[in-house]
């Protein structure tokens, strides 16, 4: 009786277990070449990324993050990505856990577009260039309404001004908002100067008093439907998204006590299963005329004279504009001088 | 014979209980109790820096604003669902009725909840009826404050406790509430003093279902909250998704466990039922 | 105030029922708008079109979005593909689910339901307390439980053990609440007449239970279709359930496809409930 019951249930669990595998594999990709690229959002537009797949045949599988941990704890968690875009503070950390595969700069024809002097800046987070490719140097900045802002004070003091209590909202990102609030308060924001930091946390607690929400992934609705009129932030992620017609009533502004710009890089991750298509994408990316209108179409001054003669468009601030920003440069074992305060005394509370 | 046929039934249950709840819980548990690694991750050395970390006023707070915004819109969810089920349970041929209500439930969350902003935002559905009714103001911002939190929670938990209210009122015999009207009960008074006490399970298994979800809601706050309404299941998101601090986030995760474990503790003790509704034992 | 005695309730509940449907009827309108915004500008059904425009002529959406070029009208469809193979996820994800949970729920609820064994005590507390925890946390033990533990890659197939985790106690539940009101002492008297373990099983167990073995697999469907918190922690790359999906979309306001897609899912769920309910008064007749 017992046996009869237990063939019962063996051909019962059988039957339970293959029917979800086969729905499972029903949805499985059949073996197609592809290629995982994981990116922030507002960096690669979709006519480009649909050029790629058009001009390769490569399946590209598209993904998206927002902050550079998000997309650490991304890659931690055991995601399987080829190739990713890191900030230049993370490329040490992702080196030193072993994520990523040294680049074969011979098997990037457009290797050299990216401009000389940026891969000796990369020199100083990776050593001899042997796992990163420059791709991009930015900054925040405050974006806001004209009509409602007609003269703004080309300062980050607009942050704190009462007559725009809830309707400000700020970038949600560690570094990017300390790097800001030091710049205010004449300090660097590579400082790892615990009175210095302490200042700023108390700075950003009062901007916080004064703001909406610390956001990231609504900024753009947030700010198309005005619910706020400013927002510090990456300009290209809310002025990209905005209707045409909305558009020139929105403007931007890098505050005049500088800031602290990010630059981030393309590196091969080792996990990826797909490392020739991951150099064919880098390789594509490369491209002058490619680099020309990723750099238009989110308003970059670029990194690269070779596309520099190819854009059209006028970027949201200049080269020259970027003088006054320090790169941001990894802090190894000091990174929780910020990161503590940020999450302990800033964000718990949001 | 028979103990071991319930061993084969249950089984796989088991097995499944253990491998994925007990275990993971337990991994939480041991995770509170470790070191952050440098850029996140953990490392396997004992520290208390996570709950050093909850000693402070900060989070103090957001658990006051995540309990202040759980029991508020329970409440609320209560008040709205106990004369609806009361109505479905008196009401006969009640599909249609019953039907009306379940069928937004089945319309995924993040749809409604952004059919929402589409309604109270400062260029929305509500506003526009407003300027149409000859409001001339500047237009008003319900979103992204205390309130739209728990409107929306309201909204998505009203199935949740009508349901539950509603198969509990049905078994009530309503000859009792005509026969307290008899010696002299108001309707209403009858309603509270007679039926209440009576449907006190449904109605506290009905809280149970709103409170310990809202308690963990990490989605409405993110998408209609503000500074002011952040709550738990956002400070154990950010913490997960963003900063890499799984120590604090398990940490954090506990004290939510506990605050529901508390929930659950109040609920078995309110709910202590009599013999006859005991589970029946085989002979 | 005799005459009406549920004037009262009654008016509540259509006031309720006002209250559910508000977003729903909103997520409609803006479904026929001509414009993407939130301002109705003019009734259109073009949303529906560029919803299955991966199975429609390139010549017909051409001509249902005339401003468009030739880039823009390419997005549209590559957005349809996204969307479908989302709904595939979230569809696949639930029915097995559904199926997985109800096996493994049907068989404890009846182990628990009617027999003795030594650790029955222990099971009833386990697998009943993940229903009293707010679903973030069976997120975030199983994220951390599979990616620091188990090393498992996450995707669709953690996805589906998440989502089996929380629907089990639910399933559990609702079979044993069918399973307490029928009589026990059927089982023995068809014992005591000699009956063996899987007839009684086949013939008499399962046929008695089916009503709430049914309605344990559609509420585990609804729950996973449903979820978001659990998902959005354990999924890996490029295989996003809608939910997650819908949640990727709302950074740049959602689309108006999707509004379309979800008066198709409010209809779907019309149609399915009616014929579940049709089909339990059938089994049970």
């Amino acid at each position: 009786m017992i046996i009869k019951e237990t063939k019962l249930k063996k051909s019962v669990f059988g039957l339970a277990a293959a029917l979800p595998l086969l729905f499972l594999t029903s949805c499985a990709p059949e073996n197609v070449s592809e290629v995982n690229v994981f990116n922030w959002s507002y960096y690669i537009p979709e006519d480009v990324r649909a050029q790629f797949v058009q001009e390769t045949g490569i399946k590209l599988n598209y993904e998206e993050f927002d902050t550079n941990e998000a997309m650490l704890a991304k890659v931690r968690t055991g995601v399987n990505y080829d190739v990713c875009f890191p900030g230049a503070e993370f490329v040490p950390v992702m080196i030193s856990d072993g994520f990523l595969e040294e680049i074969d700069s011979a098997k990037l024809s457009n290797y050299n577009s990216i401009d000389e002097s940026f891969y000796q800046k990369a020199d100083s987070f990776d050593p001899g260039n042997r796992y990163a490719v420059p791709y991009n140097v930015g900054t925040i900045g405050v974006v806001y309404w004209k009509d409602e802002i007609p003269n703004p004070p080309h300062s980050l003091s607009i942050l704190l001004d009462p007559a725009y209590k809830n309707r400000i909202a700020i970038m949600d990102d560690t570094r990017e908002v300390y790097g800001a609030a030091m710049a205010y308060l004449g300090f660097s924001g590579n400082s790892t100067n615990t009175g210095q930091i302490a200042q700023a946390t108390r700075l950003i607690l009062r901007w916080k008093a004064n703001a909406l929400k610390f956001e990231t992934n609504q900024m753009a609705t947030l700010f198309a439907s005005k619910e706020v009129l400013i927002a510090l932030n990456f300009p290209e992620n809310i002025l990209s998204e905005l209707d045409p017609a909305l558009a020139d009533n929105a403007a931007f502004f890098l505050p005049r006590e500088g800031g602290l710009a990010y630059m981030d890089c393309m590196v091969i991750l080792k996990n990826g299963k797909n490392k020739e298509n991951a150099y064919a994408f880098i390789d594509f990316i490369l491209r002058p005329d490619i680099l020309a209108r990723i750099y238009d179409a989110f308003g970059f001054p670029g990194i690269s004279s070779q596309a520099k003669v190819l854009q059209t468009g006028t970027p949201y601030y200049t080269a020259s504009d970027l003088e006054m920003h320090n790169i941001r440069m990894p802090l190894y074992e000091n990174n929780y001088l910020y990161t503590t305060p940020w999450e302990e005394e800033i964000k718990i509370g949001n | 014979m028979k103990g071991r046929a319930g061993v084969l039934y249950t089984l796989p249950l088991m097995l499944w209980s253990c491998i994925f709840f007990i275990i993971p819980i337990i991994i939480v548990f041991i995770y509170s109790f470790l070191a952050k690694g440098l850029y996140g991750g953990v490392v396997w050395q004992f520290s208390l820096k996570a709950f050093s970390a909850l000693f402070s006023w900060s989070f103090f707070r957001v658990s006051l604003v995540t309990l202040l915004i759980a029991v508020l819109s329970t409440i609320l969810t209560l008040l709205i669902a106990l004369p609806v089920s009361y109505y479905l349970a008196r009401t006969k041929n009640n599909t249609l009725l019953l039907a009306l209500v379940v069928i937004p439930f089945w319309v995924n969350l993040l749809l409604r909840v952004y059919a929402w902003i589409a309604i109270l935002g400062r260029e929305g559905f509500l506003n526009h009826l407003m300027t149409f009714l000859g409001y001339r103001g500047e237009p008003v911002q319900f979103l992204f404050n205390f309130w739209a939190v728990v409107i929306v929670h309201v909204y998505t938990y009203l199935p949740y406790m009508i349901l539950p209210l509603y198969s509990n009122i049905e078994k009530f015999d309503f000859g009792l509430l005509e026969a307290a009207r008899d010696l002299g009960a108001t309707h209403m008074g009858s309603l509270v003093r007679v039926m209440l006490p009576n449907i006190k399970g449904g109605i506290v298994t009905a809280i149970l279902f709103a409170f310990i979800p809202t308690m963990g809601s990490y989605a409405i706050p993110d998408l209609v909250g503000s500074t002011n309404s952040h709550m738990l299941g956002n400070s154990i998101a950010y913490n997960i998704r963003t900063a890499n601090n799984w120590p604090l986030a398990s940490a954090i995760s506990l004290v939510l466990t506990l605050i529901s474990a508390l929930g659950i503790m109040i609920y078995f003790f309110l709910n202590r039922k009599p013999a006859r509704h005991k589970v029946r034992e085989a002979p | 105030m005799i005459k009406k005695p549920h004037a009262l309730s009654r008016r509540i509940y259509w006031l309720t029922v006002v209250f559910l449907f508000l977003p729903l009827a909103v997520l409609m309108l803006y479904s026929f708008n001509a414009s993407r915004s939130f301002k109705f500008s003019g009734f259109s059904i073009k949303w529906y079109y560029s919803l299955f425009s991966r199975w429609i002529a390139p010549e017909k959406i051409a001509a249902v979005f005339p401003e468009l070029g030739a880039r823009e009208l390419a997005q549209i469809v590559e957005r349809s593909k996204n969307i479908w193979t989302a709904v595939r996820n979230s569809f696949a994800i639930a029915f097995a689910t559904g199926l997985v949970s109800t096996v493994i729920g049907a068989l404890g609820a009846i182990g628990l339901s009617w027999y003795r064994f030594s650790y029955k005590k222990f099971l009833q507390g386990v697998s009943f307390v993940p229903l009293l925890l707010p679903e973030i946390i069976t997120g975030v033990s199983l994220l951390i439980f599979f990616s620091s533990i188990l090393r498992l890659k996450l995707s669709l197939i953690t996805v589906l053990i998440g989502h089996i985790s929380f629907c089990l106690p639910f399933v559990l539940l609702i079979i044993i609440a069918r399973l307490e009101e029928f009589d026990y002492s059927i089982i023995e008297a068809a014992r005591d007449l000699g009956a063996r373990e899987r007839d009684i099983l086949f013939r008499i167990i399962l046929p008695i239970s089916a009503p709430g073995i049914l309605a344990g697999f559609v509420g585990a469907l609804t729950l996973s279709l449903e979820d978001f918190v659990v998902t959005v922690f354990v999924q890996g790359a490029n295989s996003p359930t809608l939910p997650v999906f819908i949640h990727s979309l709302i950074k740049r306001g959602v689309p108006p496809e999707i509004n379309a897609l979800s008066v198709f899912l409010i209809l779907f769920t019309v149609v399915l409930i009616l014929s579940i309910r049709n089909f339990i008064k059938y089994i049970g007749k």
